[in-house]
């Protein structure tokens, strides 16, 4: 049945996102400490300053890995449409935010709040699919 | 091309609900709604399956609009 599956499919989707998000907070949490409190310096700086952008890409992967998994191509086609609409807003945010930064009209921001907007893409992406398909999606 | 079907007279007919149709199909439930108000053409592959389940050709079910 697709919806035993699906189940299988988004518990893991779930938990790989607990961990992604308990390694990214820990890295984030641990790397401020250890290199700004601390005073940790190269090279073991570069390592402990890469784990939460590592786990960002992790979560990445879990995204696709999940999408690949699900059975129901429907559901797979809002789940991907979702991803493209998310995508597509925080690269057209970023984009029009850099250049605004590029003649110092508004501050400087760090490009990892790019993620940021990709997690409202999201939303705007499950929005998008209830209003022309008729359904949220079941995926995140 | 846009393309018309009859799932939901089909199932109308048999008296089955949209997640027993879903089901059979091995789908969702959303599927099957999305598919019987035109929101969503199926693959080929869900195409043929939903002919089988409803024991009919396939171009019985989908028709050009």
């Amino acid at each position: 049945m697709p919806a035993s599956n699906f189940t299988a499919v988004r518990r893991q989707y779930l938990v790989r996102t607990l961990v992604v998000m308990a390694i990214y907070i820990a890295g984030i949490f641990g790397a401020s400490y250890l290199i700004e409190v601390v005073g940790v310096a190269r090279p073991l700086a570069f390592v402990l300053a890469l784990v939460p952008g590592l786990a960002m890409a992790g979560m990445f992967y879990n995204t696709i890995s999940m999408i690949a998994a699900t059975k129901d191509e429907f559901m797979r086609m809002l789940a991907v449409r979702q991803q493209l609409i998310a995508a597509g807003f925080a690269m057209a945010l970023a984009s029009v935010w850099g250049t605004l930064e590029m003649f110092e009209l508004v501050p400087h921001r760090e490009a990892f709040y790019i993620v940021v907007l990709w997690a409202i893409g999201l939303l705007v992406g499950q929005l998008a699919n209830r209003i022309t398909h008729g359904t949220w999606g079941e995926c995140p | 091309m846009p393309v018309k079907n009859r799932l939901r007279v089909l199932r109308a007919e048999r008296e089955w609900s949209q997640q027993q149709l879903a089901d059979a199909l091995d789908v969702s439930r959303q599927s099957v709604n999305a598919i019987e108000t035109g929101k969503y053409d199926p693959s080929l592959p869900l195409a043929f399956r939903i002919a089988d389940v409803f024991g009919l050709p396939i171009e019985t079910i989908f028709l050009r609009d």
